[in-house]
């Protein structure tokens, strides 16, 4: 028993330099590391702009406003057809229904529409848009926003 | 390929430069030391459009240019 208590003793004091030994040892070895973050950018002048376009109309009945919304935007886009772009393609989305904006009665539906250019020239691209904003104007259509793709 | 992804390639080409250009600059910083390469990742960001914005001139409703961007993460072991 006493031998086996030595032996013990014997040990756990002979282990302790050699663990402190191997512990200097791995963190000599291990490689201290380093981490760089850059961001890369590239930007090419776009070839297609899509331009989106907002319709809204109002009634009290929900079917009244849809027949309404759907009349002046059928109008619209007969309109934009006659001017003949070329080029210029469009497709509607969405139909929205939303109650009325503040203390109104009634409800607003709304379309969205989205214009897309391509092969025409850059410079032509500011008269296009205007035109076609023009035009919305009249049908109580607005620009939403204006998305550029290379 | 499409444009996007060339220009997405453009962005991760232009991400490596700058990658390389702040390596020199770190082992210029530190001389006697090594630099390897352990890991990368790359995130790429969403595209932008891009409107230059004058004060003389009222805002375009068209984007001048489209941008694609990249993040690169390396890690290096230092030796």
């Amino acid at each position: 028993m006493i031998r086996l208590l030595c032996g013990i003793a014997a040990a756990a004091i002979a282990g302790l330099p050699a663990a402190a030994g191997a512990a200097a040892r791995i963190e000599e070895a291990a490689p201290r590391y380093l981490t760089v973050e850059v961001t890369g950018r590239a930007a090419v002048e776009p070839d297609v702009v899509h331009l989106m376009m907002k319709m809204e109309s109002s009634a009290g009945p929900a079917a009244e406003a849809a027949a309404q919304g759907e009349r002046r935007l059928g109008e619209f886009l007969e309109a934009v057809d006659e001017l003949g772009i070329p080029g210029l393609s469009y497709k509607v989305f969405n139909n929205v229904y939303t109650p009325q904006r503040g203390e109104l009665p009634g409800l607003a539906y709304v379309r969205n529409i989205v214009f897309t250019l391509t092969g025409t020239r850059r410079a032509e691209w500011d008269g296009i848009i205007a035109r076609i904003e023009d035009l919305g104007a009249r049908y109580n259509s607005h620009c939403v926003t204006c998305i550029g793709s290379g | 390929m499409r444009e996007a992804d060339k220009l997405y390639e453009r962005a991760i080409a232009e991400a490596w430069r700058e990658l390389e250009a702040r390596l020199r600059r770190l082992s210029a910083a530190n001389p006697g030391r090594r630099y390897r390469l352990v890991s990368v990742s790359y995130d790429p960001l969403p595209g932008e459009s891009i409107i230059e914005e004058l004060p003389d001139r009222p805002k375009s409703s068209r984007p001048d240019a489209v941008e694609a961007s990249v993040r690169l993460r390396a890690t290096y072991a230092v030796e």
